[in-house]
């Protein structure tokens, strides 16, 4: 009963689609403005200053990439692997910026309350929940209704754990 | 579980999408620079005509001696407690409310300076670049910040408290 749930097509596609339309969206303003990315990851004060800027410019693209490819349903799941290590770094980044009280928006760690903006945990929820949907397709996609599928290139579904 | 290929194919994307983001930040206007520009307190922008640059103690004494304009980024908290002495006040994220009614009726082509909380606030930074964006043709980005000038017994005005031991752990 578990297995066909995990291994349903109709969840699987959804996941994917979701994750990618999800990941483009974020990646779009990233890709477009580096340098202000830039001081967002910055803000985070996680990343060497000197790995900074590579960073700011390989993460968006990357994400952008992994989003294609999971709505084209093309190397579903290498993209949702992707896309669950991301997550996890992403909860990881919030998770220590909720710790050391920082805020995010500027970088500093600013004692007053009120006029800052923090984490909220609801943000650290959810990117739990995205890391359990990218392994849910890492894990079991079959490659059912990818965009090759649909235009009848392959009629092959592939089964997971070949 | 997930098999090599799919660790393989991982690999790929990743390598493919940070080269093509190279490329794509080469070929731009937009473009940054691969590693980030210095930020200690000692780093100084040396063409003195640039837009937007960075200045050190040294630079922003100098600044504010031949009567540049001061903007503390902080928050109002930490403005009321200490400031740089004539500084005006404009939270970072406050800007595009408060930006006409603080800066609205000071020349454009006046040195502007922001400051901020020190080498790890970015609040500086975000102010300066939108002054640049409202049209100053000389910005400012006094990175040392606050602390350093207070340490060095520069003029200042504020309460003089202290601040708060233990801020909340953030929670909104």
């Amino acid at each position: 009963m578990t297995r066909a749930i995990l291994e349903n097509d109709y969840v699987l596609a959804a996941l994917r689609v979701g994750l990618g339309a999800m990941f483009i969206l974020a990646a779009w303003d990233k890709v477009l403005d580096p340098a202000a990315f830039s001081i967002a990851v910055d803000n985070y004060h996680m990343v060497p200053r000197v790995f900074l800027h590579f960073f700011a410019l390989a993460l968006p693209m990357t994400e952008l990439a992994v989003g294609l490819m999971l709505i084209a349903g093309v190397w579903t799941r290498a993209a949702a692997l992707i896309s669950a290590v991301l997550m996890v770094m992403f909860v990881i980044g919030l998770a220590q910026a909720l710790l050391r009280g920082l805020d995010i928006a500027c970088g500093c760690f600013t004692q007053d309350t009120g006029q800052e903006s923090k984490i909220s945990p609801l943000l650290l929820v959810r990117d739990t929940a995205l890391i359990f949907g990218s392994l849910w397709v890492a894990l079991f996609d079959r490659g059912r209704w990818s965009v090759l599928n649909l235009l009848g290139r392959s009629g092959t579904v592939e089964a997971p754990n070949t | 579980m997930i098999e090599r290929k799919i660790w393989v194919q991982s690999l790929m994307i990743v390598i493919g999408s940070t080269l093509l983001a190279l490329l794509f930040n080469a070929v731009r206007a937009e473009g940054i620079p691969l590693i980030a520009p210095d930020r200690s307190v000692s780093a100084e922008t040396g063409d003195e005509d640039v837009a937007l640059g960075n200045v050190d103690l040294a630079g922003a004494k100098a600044l504010f001696d031949a009567g540049a304009i001061f903007i503390d980024a902080r928050s109002t908290a930490e403005y009321e407690r200490g400031h740089i002495a004539g500084a005006v006040h404009l939270y970072y994220a406050d800007f595009d409310v408060k930006a006409a009614e603080v800066v609205g009726s000071m020349p454009l082509d006046k040195t502007v300076v922001s400051y901020c909380s020190g080498e790890d606030c970015n609040s500086s930074d975000i102010v300066a670049r939108h002054l640049i964006d409202y049209g100053f043709e000389k910005v400012r980005i006094f990175f040392a910040g606050w602390p350093a000038w207070e340490a060095a017994g520069y003029p200042k005005e504020g309460s003089g408290e202290a601040a708060p031991l233990y801020g909340d752990m953030g929670v909104k």
